[in-house]
């Protein structure tokens, strides 16, 4: 099966905090819960524990979701359904 | 939607000092910051105008000390919602630091320390429009606000006003900065209410 931007439907409806994020500035490969996190900004914003290097920012206002991954290479998560991999 | 007028005189006089969708902070001063703190020493600290001027301007800390400051109070607004009055700082006019800089450019884009940038037309730094502030309530500026040295651009949101800036770009076009990228608004007008692109 051919994966298609359907598919996107499972990654965004998974718990990431267990992902693994790679650092797209020192290729560090850190779960996303054990990032620098910094909340207390316009928005979230994530720094890779090993650089300092911004990896995801994440907002909620002016009613949109807004999902910055520049500064991340790869994200991994477990499939949720083995049989997906 | 129809304007309605408070009866209480006092309020109603502070009220038409907060932009739209905003909220009086008080004596508080939130911290928001989006990484590290950086702790600069100030034999290493400089502050530089470049890009597109007649050479590198550059000032030492001891240099940029002796330059003319001013003092300037002022009304805050962060894009968060929180407005505070009557912030009193001293600094240097961005016309004393532009001072004698041939450029044609027409916006700027300030750099801080720990990689954060913030963009503006040059317009909106000038003529009494900007400053680059060390002191706050008559304190050296601490580190959490932006210390040694910040960006004070009080008619925009504050996040214009770049914590622990060390210099000005002047670019021929305008370069979103990092707020700017992530869907904050180009200009940020507070009583526009531009928070987000498209506002």
């Amino acid at each position: 099966m051919p994966t298609t931007l359907d598919d996107l439907r499972g990654l965004f409806a998974l718990d990431l905090t267990g992902a693994v994020l790679t650092c797209g500035g020192c290729g560090a490969r850190t779960e996303l819960g054990a990032h620098d996190l910094y909340p207390d900004a316009p928005a979230l914003v994530v720094r890779c524990p090993a650089c300092t290097a911004v990896v995801l920012r994440f907002g909620t206002g002016g009613g949109l979701l807004r999902l910055d991954l520049s500064g991340t290479r790869l994200l991994t998560v477990t499939a949720p359904d083995p049989s997906a991999g | 939607m129809a304007v309605v007028s408070r009866g209480f005189h006092g309020r109603g006089r502070r009220d038409r000092r907060l932009p739209p969708g905003q909220r009086d902070i008080g004596d508080g001063f939130p911290v928001l910051t989006a990484g590290p703190t950086p702790h600069t020493p100030l034999d290493e600290w400089d502050f530089v105008v470049q890009g597109q001027v007649d050479g590198l301007h550059r000032w030492t800390w001891e240099e940029f000390r002796a330059l003319p400051h001013e003092p300037v109070t002022v009304d805050i607004h962060c894009v968060t919602s929180w407005s505070k009055f009557d912030t009193r700082w001293s600094g240097v006019a961005i016309d004393t630091l532009l001072d004698g800089v041939e450029t044609a450019a027409e916006y700027v884009v300030a750099f801080s320390d720990g990689g954060y940038t913030t963009n503006l037309p040059l317009a909106d730094l000038t003529e009494g429009q900007g400053w680059v502030v060390d002191t706050y309530e008559d304190e050296p500026l601490a580190p959490e606000h932006g210390g040694p040295a910040r960006l004070l651009v009080p008619h925009l949101y504050f996040w214009k006003s770049a914590k622990w800036v060390r210099g000005l770009a002047l670019t021929a076009f305008d370069e979103p900065g990092f707020w700017e990228t992530f869907g904050y608004h180009d200009y940020g007008d507070p009583w526009r209410e531009q928070r987000y692109a498209g506002d």
